[in-house]
């Protein structure tokens, strides 16, 4: 069912007129919170998605899928973490950040928090410019051939969609 | 391009609304859960919580009725407490830092009944490797395994029956063989000496033969009282025959003199065997001492009574306090110099949490005053309660922050008893050192939980002074403590049901007139020099001179009974000996003094026959001038 809903969002994106960088800037914020764990760093990115004109949607299709990715990336991410947290021109940095108010709850010092952190910073930009041209390049050469697809309107129609998304 | 979306404020607004309305009236719910997850999970037993309540404005914190069960009691409590309540300080509280300037902590007791279990479903439990025992754990066990030995070895003053049989089954005659009993030999050889006297007396009576030399001496002076003097002739073989008798006389005189010797040696002999026996009664005492060497009787090792009653208690407690010791080593571990500039690093599921310096010198916990109050009483407890209060300074996570040491100080005081707990956790100094103080004055005894004896004093009414230290430095423990217990009860006329008399006797001469004791005990678990166990207390060496005195009376008793036994058989021979000795001497006596008598009689008769005729051969020759008269004949 899940990916009935990615399905359905992802159409809605697509087919739809949002503005690509609303749309992009959207997807790469939602890898931050399908990568990085804990509750107070998700709801940051959650507020921060929720305050800036971006596209939720596309936000949520991200993080389900970097949600789902996270799993495999972690033992990976406690690496870069670790080493980004012990590297000695940051470590200041950091130690600074450890005695700023609220900081620490984040759990920036965990090595899979930072690992995360910094998977998401730098999948940041390419997912932003790949979605953008990917978006650009669909509306383009495909919205009107996808719209004509029985599984489009299907999913598109809004009693057929609720029930099937029930 | 508007950058932020103005639809946004709703749905904050409904966020915030619904944290507000969690943590109004969900949060206290949650955290009493968390505080009941984390009880039970440190102490292995159910914690019960009635109500936490927190203020947010306050940022205070208040917990009702607290009761953490005791894993090791099923029914009774480790800690009970009506109340806690502290405030965190805000600012600290947004960088991760929990400080507390205050909190008090009302109605603390401990050890209360409780009316359900306080068992926790059974959790798989991870088993340690031996690799993983700590030193501590390690020699801990040890020592108790030690404790309960040495409980176990502990030969009880149930020795007393083994004593007992041995004096009750003791029978002399069993023991005593009369044959080898230096006195009775001594009489015997006596007697046999005076016997072998009257024989070789009576050899020499018998080889006198008294009567022919009287019969001759008779002859002859008949001879001589029918001469008359004629003749010159006459008197030349009167004076013969006087010569003759003299002679004879003189024989006589011998024989009566080497009787009158037998007489005299017989006397002498009487006299001297009186004297024979003056060494008896020393060779009595002699006998009796080779006799009584003969019984085998236990000794006990006295130093065992305060080992058995003391000793386990002892590790007990030592137990529980170095548990507590590591459970504060746990969650306030060692920190060295050095962690204070170099980052942390903590191993966890989830990743690494990297531990970066603290700038503004507050560790991450800091509760710096804590102000307690409570009771030695509750439910379930029988002893005269004391109520304490006290306190405890500067729970940190990081001592070196705040630049203090952890401390505590609780105490008590009522008209009768008085109790005081401090201590101090110190982590400034390269190596941790804990130590805890506990001064106890006028407790019922009977808390102590000192195993009662049909042998040993009653504690029962009796109160005790103790005074415990223990320190554990890095991984060295230990432990010493004093303890004056005054007011000990024994009721020496009561009767054990199936022990023998002279048992309750033995015991009640024991304890009689103490009523108390000092136990001095150490503990040390040292990593370089292992365990080191001792338990010292005056009550030993009372006991031990005690039961000598004891074992003495029970000896002296033996001793009564083989002196009885030795003297009558002793009398009883020398009654024997003494009339048979008696019988031979009177029958010597009897056969010399006739004898004696007619000799002497025989001799008197010459004396006055010769001094006669010499008078007559005297007038003779006065008369006829004759001067031929022997003088030695005239002289007598």
């Amino acid at each position: 069912m899940i990916f009935a809903k990615i399905i359905k969002e992802l159409l809605k994106i697509l087919q739809t007129d949002v503005s690509p960088n609303q749309v992009a800037f959207g997807a790469a914020l939602g890898v931050f919170l399908g990568l990085v764990p804990g509750f107070l760093m998700k709801l940051i990115f959650f507020v921060l998605i929720l305050i800036l004109r971006v596209n939720i949607g596309a936000a949520f299709v991200t993080w389900t899928i970097f949600g789902i990715l996270s799993f495999g990336l972690d033992p990976l991410a406690d690496k870069i973490g670790f080493f980004v947290l012990n590297a000695d021109s940051l470590v200041p940095l950091w130690t600074y950040l450890f005695n700023v108010a609220i900081v620490p709850f984040t759990r920036f010092n965990n090595s899979v928090v930072m690992g995360n952190i910094t998977l998401a910073i730098l999948f940041f930009l390419p997912v932003f410019f790949g979605a953008r041209i990917f978006i650009s390049y669909y509306r383009t050469h495909w919205r009107d051939k996808v719209a004509k697809w029985r599984i489009t309107k299907l999913l598109t129609a809004g009693i057929l969609s609720h029930t099937l998304l029930k | 391009m508007k950058i932020f979306r103005t639809a946004f404020v709703i749905p904050t607004a409904i966020i915030i609304a619904l944290i507000l309305v969690f943590f109004i009236f969900y949060f206290d719910v949650y955290l009493k859960r968390a505080f009941i997850f984390a009880g039970q999970t440190a102490f292995g037993a159910k914690v019960e919580i009635a109500a936490v309540r927190t203020t947010f404005t306050k940022l205070s914190l208040n917990v009702n009725s607290i009761k953490i069960g005791d894993k090791n009691n099923e029914f009774r409590n480790l800690l009970d407490i009506d109340n806690i309540n502290f405030k965190v300080r805000f600012t600290p509280l947004l960088t991760k830092r929990f400080i507390i300037d205050n909190m008090s902590v009302d109605g603390l007791k401990w050890d209360t009944l409780r009316k359900t279990s306080n068992k926790l479903p059974p959790k798989k439990k991870k088993e340690k490797k031996p690799g993983e025992e700590s030193f501590l754990d390690r020699t801990m066990r040890e020592a108790q395994k030690q404790a309960i030995a040495e409980f176990n070895a502990f030969p009880g003053v149930q020795r007393f029956d083994e004593i007992q049989r041995q004096l009750k089954d003791f029978s002399p005659q069993s023991v005593i063989d009369m044959a080898g009993i230096q006195s009775v030999a001594r009489i015997q050889n006596t007697y046999v000496d005076i016997m072998g006297k009257y024989d070789s007396y009576v050899k020499t009576i018998n080889s006198i033969n008294v009567q022919p030399q009287i019969d001759e001496i008779k002859a002859l002076s008949d001879k001589i009282s029918k001469t008359t003097i004629k003749t010159p002739a006459d008197i030349t073989a009167l004076k013969d025959n006087l010569q003759a008798l003299d002679a004879k006389k003189k024989e006589l005189e011998k024989t009566y003199t080497d009787l009158r010797a037998i007489q005299t040696s017989l006397a002498k002999d009487a006299t001297d065997q009186k004297n024979m026996f003056n060494d008896i009664p020393g060779l009595i005492n002699s006998d009796i001492d080779a006799i009584a060497s003969k019984l085998s009787i236990p000794q006990l090792d006295i130093k065992n009574i305060s080992r058995m009653l003391f000793g386990s208690i002892w590790v007990t407690r030592v137990d529980t306090v170095l548990y507590y010791m590591e459970l504060i080593r746990k969650y306030m571990p060692e920190k060295s110099k050095e962690e204070k500039v170099k980052p942390q690093v903590k191993e966890r599921m989830k990743g690494r949490d990297v531990i970066f310096p603290v700038k503004n010198n507050l560790p991450s916990l800091w509760i710096a005053n804590i102000s307690i109050n409570g009771t030695t009483g509750g439910e379930g407890k029988e002893n005269t309660p004391i109520t304490f209060k006290g306190f405890i300074k500067n729970i940190t996570s990081n001592q070196r922050l705040i630049g203090q040491n952890t401390t505590f100080e609780i105490a008590g005081d009522d008209t009768n008893q008085k109790i005081s707990l401090s201590g101090k956790f110190n982590r400034l100094t390269d190596i941790a050192e804990d130590n805890i103080l506990f001064v106890m004055e006028g407790m019922d005894a009977a808390r102590l939980g000192i195993p009662e004896t049909d042998y040993t004093p009653s504690f029962k009414q009796a109160k005790a002074n103790l005074t415990a230290d223990f320190t554990l430095k890095g991984s060295d423990f230990t432990a010493k403590a004093g303890l004056y217990i005054h007011g000990l009860t024994f009721d020496a006329a009561r009767e054990f049901p199936g022990v023998d008399k002279n048992i309750s006797k033995y015991v009640g001469m024991l304890w009689q007139g103490i009523n108390s004791m000092k136990v001095e005990a150490q503990i040390g678990i040292l990593k370089d020099s292992g365990l080191n166990f001792a338990l010292t207390s005056d009550i030993d060496k009372i006991l031990g001179q005690r039961f000598g005195n004891i074992l003495n009376a029970a000896i002296g008793d033996v001793k009564e009974t083989i002196r009885k036994e030795i003297n009558q058989y002793v009398e009883t021979q020398k009654k024997v000996l003494q009339t048979e000795a008696d019988k031979y001497k009177a029958k010597i006596q009897s056969e010399i003094d006739p004898k004696l008598k007619d000799i002497q009689k025989q001799i008197d008769s010459v004396k006055n026959l010769i001094t006669q005729k010499e008078n007559e051969i005297k007038k003779q020759a006065a008369s006829s001038l004759v001067p031929s008269v022997p003088s030695g004949l005239l002289k007598k």
